[in-house]
């Protein structure tokens, strides 16, 4: 499919600085994690049972393991993509070549899918290494958290289609993305909430993304649980692809 | 008349550094809500962090004091908040208009002189960084985490704070050359500030070893200069606080004014 | 001692980059009320030499004083009386055309009534009244250098910098650039300007000098310039391989000189179209001729061997 051509593309770019650009994005949650879980989770000790069995690192690092794909799809979808698409006008070459759009949505947003994995898989290694994790059950986690930015990452694509400049990306990040980032169940859980907040937190995607990872890893998750969470994040990426296709025929073709 | 060396810089004066700020106040007309945006995140830390897990935690021991969660990682975002706002102002900003959009240049042929600029910028990164702290001290006050009347002087503090934090960050502006380091600065250097320098949590925590590397950073002594204003725990110790930050304001904008004219120099 | 009516005065002046020496000892003065350019291709020496004037950079030897001042102690007294449009445009992306202007006015401390009905006056002048409000980015390169000339003019400058103002515009957005300009000579503003651009420096200057490698190499008005080095007509032709050949053995008495270019044969006589005669006369076949005056271009010709544009 052609959009293994795109793919390819952003690889070239991107294999120049890969060793700096992979050491950092996985050293920034690690350092979160160490202030938070470790930092954080030492304050909290004498009240540990309110975070589960496993205690508050092992909570928090689930929980950043979904806020962390949430926030760089995000990003991934935001300034890079609208660097292509107006200031360099990267896809007008493309179409040129016999790409359509559906060519360059789906390996835009693959090669996404690719550096969440990038990221995720040595988070998870050194979660692992922290002894978070007491089931092979667990890798799990890593589709779950890919899973859940892939969604974020294909509802702000969709967003990104229909902009010219990138002002409306300070309230994306600094009204949408930040308070999800706090109150979707990372730092803590979501019942300490009042009632109205609970009901929201549990009709954003995170929430759903985090449960589902924490079920797989440190909690017990019902396989109906599960499903209903998987149903969720499928549906949000679903409809982000129809809308983001939608938006970027719009925009490259008319 | 002869061609005689040219000095290794010029004076800046306050008016024409003035000149600055108010070239910035006119350029963030067009871009307000990034500045009106930019007070929300510390309060959202605030009550997601400070609330929200702090409900989890008793109390901190503070110097002889117990004092809750919220009232200790307050002043701790407050510095982060001014930290922000000075590699913004000092870095990012002014990075940008010395190397792409070239606007130092077109001062450069009136009288402000580059000494000018760069107090100007430092003095505008001050200015915005207070701002913010009005508004986050008022939270503070409103939600019950000011303890002391002490913390009138944490507006002075701020100020202090963000003098030395900015032209800190304004030795980056004069220095790096290439955006890609921008990356490696964040996350190498100031990600590990924020987290680590006694915001989110004490650095007793800390083993002895990594204690006084950690009292070595800027931050921390931003944080701990403004808990002991709003907390009520004053005392001499303070005044090394003010004295390193105060040193680091002074060397940072000498050295940032030399390595300027340097750069700029040909 | 500078005299009278003189605004600068160069001697000797030398600029280094390390090893590279980009204004080799050059001697020029520039008077008050004229119009005085720096005539020569890219990588002569005219930009080096204009920041020095400008005071954004030092010499490196030899003397120059502009308006009786010293351009390095009293870089700020200068500035506050010249202006500059320099090569590449450093206009304030931030800010909006208005804007820009405003922000001038307070860099050079002038009072805020005066300084708007001068940007007002200047808008008009530069016809860019209807787009006060408007960010610099949308605008064409024209109107950006429109813009630059009303910022650089702000301070009601006695003396102003020109660093090859038209490079890059359409003929239309030069013609205009060209008009304004002449209208502030008219005033009794000084003007100095570099270009690589014949048609310019014939337009605009009274006065100017030829750069070429760092050295000045020739010095007068254009006329004057013209008539030292050069016959007042020349006769452009081209031919073909052979005709070249056959003109190559009969030319010599026929003109006073002759380029041989790559593409076409110039050849410089009193009248062309006598000359052309002349040649017809000899049998040779020509594909086409153009008679035309002898421009400065043709002066650097002459004096390098080379062409302005290259």
């Amino acid at each position: 499919m052609n959009a293994t051509k795109v793919v390819a593309r952003n690889a070239i770019v991107f294999w120049r600085g890969w060793r700096s650009s992979i050491f950092l994005s996985v050293l920034a949650p690690v350092l979160f994690l160490t202030a938070m879980g470790l930092g954080l989770g030492s304050l909290v000790e004498p009240n540990a049972e309110a975070f589960g069995d496993a205690g508050y690192l092992a909570f928090f690092a689930t929980g950043m393991l979904g806020a962390n794909c949430m926030q760089s799809g995000a990003f991934s979808a935001s300034y890079p993509m609208m660097s292509k698409l107006t200031w360099e006008r990267n896809y007008e070459a493309i179409l040129a070549a016999p790409l359509g759009v559906r060519d360059i949505y789906f390996g835009e947003l693959a090669w996404i899918g690719v550096t969440l994995a990038q990221q995720t898989i040595p988070f998870f290694a050194i979660m692992a290494l922290f002894g978070i994790f007491d089931s092979p059950l667990a890798v799990l986690a890593i589709p779950a958290a890919i899973l859940t930015g892939l969604g974020f990452a294909a509802a702000v694509m969709a967003l990104t289609a229909t902009l010219q400049t990138d002002e409306a990306y300070t309230w994306l990040f600094r009204f949408v993305v930040t308070p999800l980032f706090l109150l979707s169940g990372t730092f803590f859980p979501i019942n300490e909430l009042p009632a109205w907040g609970v009901v929201a937190a549990q009709l954003t995607p995170l929430y759903h993304g985090i449960e589902l990872i924490r079920g797989v890893t440190i909690s017990n998750l019902t396989l109906l649980a599960g499903l209903a969470h998987i149903a969720y994040l499928l549906f949000f990426l679903a409809a982000g692809i129809m809308l983001g296709i939608r938006n970027l025929t719009h925009r490259l073709v008319s | 008349m002869t061609g005689a060396p040219a000095p290794a810089y010029q004076l800046p004066s306050v008016r024409r550094s003035l000149r600055l700020v108010q070239r910035n106040a006119m350029a963030y007309r067009h871009a307000w809500i990034a500045i009106v945006s930019g007070f929300f995140e510390p309060v959202f830390y605030l009550g997601a962090v400070g609330f929200g897990v702090g409900q989890f935690i008793d109390s901190i021991p503070y110097r002889g004091a117990e004092i809750s969660y919220a009232s200790f990682m307050a002043p701790g975002m407050l510095a982060a908040s001014v930290l922000n706002g000075a590699l913004f102002d000092g870095f990012f900003s002014p990075f940008f208009k010395l190397s792409y959009e070239k606007t130092y240049d077109g001062i450069l042929t009136t009288p402000v002189n580059l000494s000018d600029i760069v107090v100007g910028e430092v003095m505008w990164a001050v200015m915005r960084g207070t701002v913010y702290a009005v508004g986050f001290l008022s939270v503070m006050v409103a939600l019950g985490l000011v303890l002391s009347a002490w913390a009138v002087l944490a507006l002075p503090a701020v100020m202090l704070s963000g003098a030395a934090l900015a032209s800190g960050a304004m030795i980056l502006t004069a220095t790096t050359r290439e955006i890609s380091s921008l990356e490696k600065v964040m996350t190498l250097v100031v990600f590990p500030l924020f987290l680590f320098s006694g915001t989110f949590y004490p650095v007793s925590l800390y083993p002895d070893w990594l204690r006084p590397i950690v009292q070595l950073t800027p931050l921390y002594h931003s944080a701990s200069l403004l808990r002991g204003l709003t907390a009520g725990v004053v005392d001499v110790s303070l005044l090394w606080h003010v004295l390193y930050l105060g040193s680091m304001f002074l060397v940072c904008i000498t050295v940032t004014i030399r390595l300027m004219h340097r750069r700029l120099t040909d | 001692m500078p005299e009278e009516g003189v605004l600068i005065h160069a001697a000797g002046l030398i600029k280094r980059f390390g090893d590279f020496v980009a204004v080799d000892g050059i001697d020029f003065e520039v008077r008050r009320g004229e119009a005085f350019g720096f005539l020569g291709p890219n990588g002569a020496g005219k930009t080096s030499t204009m920041r020095m004037i400008g005071c954004t950079s030092a010499p490196t030897g030899g003397r120059l004083s502009v308006i009786d001042m010293n351009p390095v102690a009293q870089a700020s007294q200068i500035k506050s009386r010249i202006g500059v449009v320099p090569q590449i445009d450093n206009l304030d992306r931030e800010l909006s055309v208005r804007e820009n202007l405003e922000m001038y006015a307070r860099y050079f401390d002038i009072a805020r009534p005066e300084a708007a009905e001068r940007i007002d006056e200047l808008l008009e002048f530069v016809q860019l009244s209807e787009k006060a409000a408007s960010r610099v980015e949308p605008l064409s390169g024209g109107m950006k250098r429109r813009l630059t000339i009303a910022r650089a003019l702000v301070n009601r400058p006695e003396l102003l910098l020109l660093d090859e103002p038209t490079t890059g515009l359409d003929p239309q957005a030069r013609h205009l650039v060209w008009d304004r300009l002449y209208r502030l000579k008219q005033r009794g503003v000084t003007l100095v300007i570099t270009t690589h651009y014949m048609d310019e420096a014939e337009q605009l200057c009274d006065r100017l000098v030829v750069m070429d490698k760092a050295e000045i190499v020739a010095e007068g008005s254009p006329r004057e310039l013209i008539a030292a080095y050069c016959t007042r007509e020349v006769l452009e032709v081209r031919l073909s391989d052979d005709n070249r050949e056959r003109l190559k053995g009969s030319v010599d008495g026929l003109v006073e000189r002759v380029e041989w270019l790559p593409d076409r044969v110039l050849l410089y006589a009193e009248t062309g179209d006598a000359t052309l005669a002349g040649i017809n006369d000899m049998g040779i076949q020509i594909e086409t001729a153009l008679v035309r005056r002898s421009s400065l271009e043709d002066v650097f010709l002459t004096l390098t061997g080379r062409t302005l544009i290259e």
